[in-house]
């Protein structure tokens, strides 16, 4: 599991900051390869992260059958309220 | 035994009609007699059958344009009460339709037409869906063909989620009582960032729990955005309605609720790429402002054109070696994206454009003959999206 400062939500919003930053311009030379350093190195992990990923699922366990029980008893006073013949 | 007066046992009979959940919320089917219509708009007439008559009322402010006649034959909600003043019992209807339609379809609209005055379909209130979301809700049948199919397209679209599936009875009426039972549970689940509530297709009677009030306002009330796939396209249930997003299907609702890995790729590849040509403009800007002093350095003093020579070769190798770095970088990217060649549209966003899209079937609008008041579309901006209505 990513940690949670680590999601790829979060990784891909730094990414989208740091290619915006690089775009907008008038960095100095040092800053600007250090920005492409690292976003190159971004790109590399969400891509990774991307290719490893299976999707999982989890059931939770419910009480359909406890649920069940209350519409029964529901709906059998309805039908005692409303029993014609 | 003391005497009541008679205020105080019709007083208390009107008490306990009132209080009792079946006579507030009640649908009659009956024949119209006696109708009339006072100066204030309060209709007044019978309800009646061959055994028994039942005195009724709407008032000016329940369905205001509806006019009734003798001999219709009428669905009618409404709450018993008694009249005090004339000891009448009287029959508050705040609903009525023709018989014809049948009482799933009259307590489709009377349930309708509540809840949307009530405002929870407003699009106002819906909220925009997580752009990559790791934890996907799911409430459907454990063993229907709908979890199948949301599986699949989850596996090939975005397999980086894990999905709870919150199992419920979707089939007829006991489906609503499962359906907020599975829903509460799941509102209880950590890290949930969306949910889907799904069925396969079905008749009227089949997709009736998704017409019920109580599963509506669970879904109103789920702590994240949640988004239908009822039925098929023709059909419009009341959890359509109250969704924060309507998929016309159970697998369009697992498209809808996730991005497609495949453009998640694509995008990555195009930042990548305008991050390798940003910084290659700054390199090439830099050399050029070192080439001009470099130039003026040799004009200005001869003596030190070595010195020049030097800076100049080492800068040209410098840019080759980035050159040659950012092109294999780029080779990368570009084979996952050979046929993206436009900007990376979040840049462009980030300008103050969006992206307007129909919330039904996220067309792109891209002229004003492609919408209508009362349209609603979807308004995605820089750091997420909205959804608004044409007026």
């Amino acid at each position: 599991m990513a940690k949670a400062d680590e999601t790829f939500e979060v990784l891909y919003g730094q990414l989208e900051e740091k290619a915006r930053k690089l775009e907008q311009g008038n960095l100095p030379l040092e800053e600007s390869l250090k920005l492409y350093e690292e976003g190159a190195a971004l790109v590399d992990r969400l891509r990774t992260i991307l290719e490893g990923a299976e999707l999982r699922v989890k059931t939770l366990q419910t009480h359909l059958e406890q649920d069940l029980q209350e519409l029964r008893e529901v709906e059998s006073e309805y039908d005692e309220a409303f029993e014609e013949d | 035994m003391q005497a009541l007066s008679v205020t105080a046992i019709v007083s208390f009979l009107r008490e306990v009609l009132e209080s009792n959940e079946i006579f507030s919320d009640l649908w009659v089917a009956g024949e119209v007699s006696n109708y009339s219509r006072s100066a204030a708009g309060h209709r007044y007439y019978s309800l009646k059958d061959p055994g028994a008559v039942l005195r009724s009322v709407m008032f000016n402010s329940a369905m205001p344009g509806m006019q009734l006649k003798d001999g219709d034959r009428v669905l009618a909600h409404g709450k018993i009460t008694i009249y005090p003043q004339r000891g009448d019992l009287q029959f508050v209807v705040d609903f009525v339709r023709p018989e014809g339609v049948g009482i799933l379809a009259a307590r489709y609209e009377e349930l309708k037409q509540r809840l949307g005055e009530e405002g929870l379909f407003d699009p106002g209130r819906k909220r925009p869906l997580p752009r990559f979301p790791r934890r996907i809700g799911l409430v459907t049948s454990p063993t229907g063909a709908a979890l199948q199919d949301i599986k699949n397209v989850l596996t090939r679209r975005w397999p980086m989620a894990e999905l709870v599936l919150a199992p419920a009875v979707v089939q007829g009426e006991q489906a609503a009582p499962t359906l907020v039972g599975a829903l509460r549970q799941l509102s209880r689940e950590p890290g949930l960032d969306v949910a889907i509530v799904a069925r396969g297709g079905g008749s009227i009677e089949d997709l009736w729990g998704f017409n019920d009030e109580r599963v509506a306002r669970a879904i109103f009330g789920f702590p994240v955005p949640v988004v239908s796939g009822v039925g098929h396209e023709t059909d419009e249930t009341i959890a359509d309605l109250v969704a924060d997003l309507r998929a016309p299907t159970p697998s369009a609702a697992a498209e809808r609720a996730t991005p497609d890995l495949l453009q998640v790729q694509r995008a990555l590849a195009v930042l990548g790429r305008a991050m390798a040509s940003a910084s290659r403009e700054t390199v090439g800007a830099r050399f050029g402002l070192l080439e001009g002093s470099v130039a003026r350095l040799r004009r200005g003093a001869p003596s030190t054109s070595e010195l020049a020579r030097d800076v100049r070769g080492l800068l040209r190798e410098m840019q080759a070696g980035l050159e040659r770095r950012s092109a294999t970088d780029r080779a990368r990217f570009e084979g996952v994206s050979a046929r993206l060649t436009g900007l990376d549209p979040h840049a462009t966003l980030g300008r103050g454009f969006a992206i307007v899209q129909r919330a039904d079937s996220k067309k792109v609008i891209n002229s004003v003959r492609k919408v209508k008041p009362g349209d609603r579309l979807n308004v995605s901006v820089a750091d997420g999206a909205f959804w608004t209505e044409v007026s």
